[in-house]
């Protein structure tokens, strides 16, 4: 499962390197995005997300330069993402983060998620900052955050805990308000559950507690 | 490449070291521990202190006019008892650790935990610790709050010699080990010795209340340290010596020294051991009862059992049982006298004290034995009674707020004649 989890992470890794859009300017000031397949002394062959293939003079053409999408140094953002929290056990989470983005490196951002431990359902709520190392649309981030683990059932001994999560990862803007994440993080948690006998709470302060000590393993997408 | 071994590296140290635990907390009984060495030569040893007010019931023992009060754990309250309608709180003898003692001539035998100590207590206000043995006993626990259960203890950390009541953390331990191992087990035993006091005694001995588990017998001391009886040749009186243990697969409560045999009662009857090999006790006699407190005294050709329910003992019987010993392999109950909560109880010239609980203490005519629950002399109801000594002409009863003394030289005048209030 785990050689399955990494060869995943390395494809998404590569598939975002190769998929650098091209654009091609012409010199009656249109622009036509696609990947250039063919590159000639007398003609330029372009390839656009349809499927369609163009091709232009080179005395038409003003110039070729890579697509960077317009992306702004404030304003919302929001991720979808899929983890798997791995180590000595595996589960899964599904997170949603609602953020704003204050200036070209620095964001802030809450978010809700579902997830589970040792047969309990939690729903992970949660504060986390964001840096983006560079002020492109695809960049290397950090993110560290905090938040608690609430419980779905709150009628049984399941308390939920506190956790604390850091990623590394790599977001590559593939619009201007679409594109995807990837990253690789840890996560430290403690979930209490009351000790309770047939009959109720053993002891009043009594409680077993999961330390989580996981690295999270995530993919997703994100919107502006 | 090297940026992949690299991230292969780290990926691998990030699956390796993400193990998931888990740990209890929860409010407990804290131990709290004194070193070994630090122990035997400060609170593990005798100190004369001042008199103390006593706060609680404890195991009763007499010898030379003095009155010893077992303070469990932490001492021994001396009353001068020369003039038995005005005994005196002469002093305390702290010695942390305490359960029960056995005085043979000037020597006084106390448990501290883990050791058996001698003290000479010739001069009473002077005791001087003349002998010890240690590691001798079952590592015992002192007293804690029972609504708590018991932190984990750690017997090589030293003598647990107090508790806290404060919130305790686990160890943290793989997932899927212990859950609710709140240590309830552990808190359901109290130390092998506790309520260790001592049986009667002959010439030079004292005499205790029949709720013991110290016991003198022909230059021996025998004590039940948890499921072992261990005998203590006395020859050398100030350097006691234990070579084996007998093994007593019951749940012994209290020791009875009477006639060369020791008679034991156990929460599911009554052993009989013979001595005539005194450093290995066996068995000769058993009778059978119901899951039951059950202290037990001898005189003549019978023994006086009582059987309780409450604390540790479960069971569903209240009563005294007379068992016929006239042939130690062979003991026999013979009749049965219904009783409210009898405790201990006691036997001089056919004439049997039971303390019943709240009933108070009980006096039954034993001329007859088979009759004796029905010759009740008298009944002393407005106390809670617990233990007895009984000597010729005075009966010292322990109950829960204080010590009464009796007048017994008239049985059908018994009077009370003293009282020594508990805090």
């Amino acid at each position: 499962m785990m050689r399955v989890l990494l060869v995943s992470f390395f494809t998404v890794i590569s598939l975002l390197a190769s998929a650098q859009l091209d654009v091609v300017v012409l010199k009656n000031g249109s622009e036509i995005r696609g990947i250039v397949i063919e590159k000639s002394d007398e003609s330029i062959k372009l390839k656009s997300k349809d499927g369609s293939i163009w091709v232009f003079k080179n005395t038409e053409v003003l110039e070729v330069k890579s697509f960077k999408p317009l992306v702004s140094n404030t304003g919302y953002y929001g991720t979808l993402s899929f983890g798997a929290l791995g180590g000595s056990d595996l589960s899964g989470n599904i997170s949603i983060v609602n953020g704003y983005k204050f200036n070209k490196h620095w964001g802030l951002a809450l978010g809700l998620g579902y997830e589970g431990f040792y047969g309990r359902q939690y729903m992970p709520a949660f504060i986390e900052g964001k840096f983006n190392i560079l002020d492109k649309g695809s960049t290397p981030f950090l993110t560290a955050g905090f938040g608690y683990d609430v419980p779905f059932s709150i009628t049984d001994n399941n308390k939920g805990g506190f956790f604390g999560q850091a990623l590394l990862g790599f977001q590559h803007q593939l619009g201007e308000h679409f594109g995807i994440v990837t990253g690789i993080g840890f996560r430290y948690g403690q979930l209490q559950v009351e000790n309770w006998g047939w009959w109720g709470p053993i002891d009043g302060s009594a409680k077993t507690i999961y330390e989580i000590n996981r690295f999270d393993l995530r993919f997703g997408f994100i919107f502006r | 490449m090297k940026k992949i071994s690299f991230i292969v590296f780290a990926l691998s140290f990030l699956v390796v070291g993400c193990k998931d635990k888990q740990f209890q907390k929860y409010t407990a009984n804290v131990p709290v521990y004194t070193d070994f060495e630090e122990f035997r030569t400060t609170l593990g040893t005798v100190k004369y202190e001042s008199a103390k007010t006593i706060e609680q019931k404890g195991n009763i023992y007499f010898k030379d006019n003095f009155l010893f009060i077992l303070d469990n754990f932490d001492g021994i309250h001396i009353i001068d008892n020369s003039n038995p309608a005005a005994p005196i709180n002469k002093g305390y003898y702290a010695i942390t650790g305490v359960t029960g003692i056995a005085i043979n001539n000037q020597y006084l035998y106390a448990n501290a935990y883990t050791d058996l100590v001698v003290i000479d207590v010739s001069i009473i206000e002077n005791p001087a610790e003349v002998g010890r043995i240690e590691n001798v006993f079952d590592y015992a626990l002192p007293n804690y709050d029972p609504q708590y259960p018991l932190a984990e203890v750690d017997f090589s950390k030293g003598i647990i010699t107090g508790w806290k009541v404060e919130e305790y953390v686990t160890d943290k331990e793989p997932i899927g080990g212990c859950f609710n191992c709140v240590n309830w087990a552990l808190a359901e035993s109290n130390g092998a010795l506790f309520d260790a006091s001592i049986g009667a005694g002959s010439q030079g001995q004292g005499i205790s209340g029949s709720i013991t588990k110290f016991s003198l017998l022909n230059n021996y001391l025998y004590v039940m340290d948890g499921n072992n009886l261990k005998p203590f040749d006395l020859s050398a009186p100030t350097r006691p010596s234990n070579t084996t243990d007998v093994g007593i697969w019951r749940e012994v409560e209290t020791l009875f020294a009477y006639n060369n045999h020791i008679f034991m009662g156990t929460t599911s009857g009554m052993l009989i051991y013979e001595t005539s090999n005194k450093n290995v006790p066996s068995q000769v006699g058993l009778i059978e009862h119901a899951m039951a407190c059950d202290p037990v005294v001898v005189d003549g050709d019978y023994a006086y059992v009582t059987l309780r329910t409450g604390t540790a003992c479960s069971g569903q019987q209240n009563q005294l049982d007379v068992v016929d010993v006239t042939n130690y392999a062979n003991p026999i109950l013979k009749k049965t006298f219904a009783l409210k909560n009898p405790h201990g109880l006691g036997i001089r010239n056919n004439t049997l004290f039971v303390c019943d609980g709240t009933d108070g203490l009980k006096i039954f005519d034993a001329t007859d034995p088979l009759d004796v629950g029905n010759q009740k002399i008298k009944t002393y109801s407005s106390v809670q009674a617990t233990d007895i000594i009984v000597l010729e002409n005075t009966a010292m009863m322990i109950g829960d707020d204080g010590l009464y003394q009796y007048d017994i030289s008239d049985l059908q005048n018994i009077s009370k004649i003293s009282k020594i209030s508990f805090k």
